[in-house]
């Protein structure tokens, strides 16, 4: 840019501004803050934000308490032997069998079951999930969690 | 000043969204003139303008929640003022001729303890609202921009839409234009005024 360019460009702003000091803003009508704050008060509400139910957390503790399952499956779990071996030891983990095939002796079954390795096995996925779930929220999503008070 | 301006609206922001509504009447006592200039220079009806800004507002307030901290405040609830006014104006479709109570309007509610310079005042803001309203839209709301709330061209980019080059541009061009109406403007003024004193 020449010099006498940045010279009237200067004084084209100087000059500008002075006319827009001069001039200086509209004003806003009288009781227009009124207006707004009373209806506001009438019937305005803030914007709802809406979250996904299972946030993102929730949904790596989903996938590692999956994995952990499997990785039990395979390696906790004695092998069947069988091609099928992987989805036995999956349903062998959740399945149930009656002590001496009476569904109405409650309470031999119910012995039973509580002596089988499912409750152990369930005690445990849990604390994995609840322990991992921790972990998380002490490293990753401290900045989510602040957010999320500030919101509600 | 942006700054210490900005670290206030958030805090009034916060209040807000912590359920004190109240709050959120210092966000519209501070901002609701530059807002309504906006609008009036805009729409260039009084009434519209009025009922503009009003909505303005109660957009920003709904929006709160999904205010994020990206842009100042201010910038972010002019975005909103100037896309209120263009989807009104789109919804005209045509142009519409200046309003016979544009230039009366603004002489309404001021009171001025100097009467000579409230005079001298009166024929600046006269003029230079006349002046205004002669360039194009976004003109009109980046000049207004610049010199009102010296917004800086990033900003001024976020508010309108368009690249920074292009407003640049824009305002550049939009400077030039008023500063020679005004100056034609003054001269005319200023040899009528001598021609009298003769």
């Amino acid at each position: 840019m020449k010099h006498e360019e940045i010279i009237s460009e200067k004084k084209m702003d100087e000059q500008l501004n002075n006319f827009f000091a001069m001039a200086g803003k509209e004003h806003a009508p009288a009781g227009f803050t009124q207006n707004i704050m009373r209806e506001i008060e009438r019937n305005d509400t803030l914007a709802t934000i809406y979250k996904p139910v299972i946030s993102k957390t929730a949904w790596v503790v989903i996938g590692a308490g999956f994995v952990a399952i499997m990785l039990m499956a395979v390696f906790v779990f004695p092998n069947t032997g069988s091609a099928t071996g992987v989805w036995q030891k999956l349903t062998g983990i959740f399945s149930f069998r009656l002590s001496d095939g009476n569904l109405f002796h409650l309470r031999h079954n119910l012995l039973h079951f509580l002596s089988g390795s499912q409750v152990l096995l369930s005690v445990l996925s849990v604390a994995v999930v609840v322990g991992w779930r921790y972990l998380l929220m002490q490293t990753w999503d401290i900045t989510f969690l602040k957010s999320k008070i500030i919101r509600d | 000043m942006g700054k210490v301006r900005n670290s206030e609206d958030l805090q009034w922001i916060k209040a807000v969204l912590q359920g004190d509504t109240e709050a959120f009447r210092h966000l519209v006592v501070r901002y609701k003139d530059f807002v309504y200039s906006l609008t009036v220079n805009l729409l260039k009806q009084k009434e519209e303008a009025e009922e503009a800004a009003q909505d303005v507002f109660l957009k920003a307030f709904r929006g709160l929640p999904r205010f994020r901290h990206d842009a100042m405040f201010s910038t972010w609830l002019y975005r909103i003022a100037y896309n209120e006014c263009v989807t009104r104006l789109r919804k005209r479709k045509t142009k519409l001729p200046l309003a016979a109570d544009f230039n009366e309007m603004h002489l309404a509610g001021k009171t001025e303890p100097e009467e000579i310079h409230w005079q001298q005042r009166e024929e600046q803001y006269k003029l230079l609202h006349d002046a205004i309203r002669e360039l194009p839209e976004t003109d009109r709301a980046l000049v207004m921009l610049f010199y009102f709330e010296k917004l800086p061209v990033e900003e001024m980019s976020f508010v309108t839409g368009l690249s920074v080059s292009n407003v640049k541009t824009k305002l550049f061009r939009a400077r030039k234009k008023l500063y020679d109406k005004m100056v034609h403007i003054d001269e005319e003024v200023v040899s009528r005024k001598g021609e009298s004193e003769k």
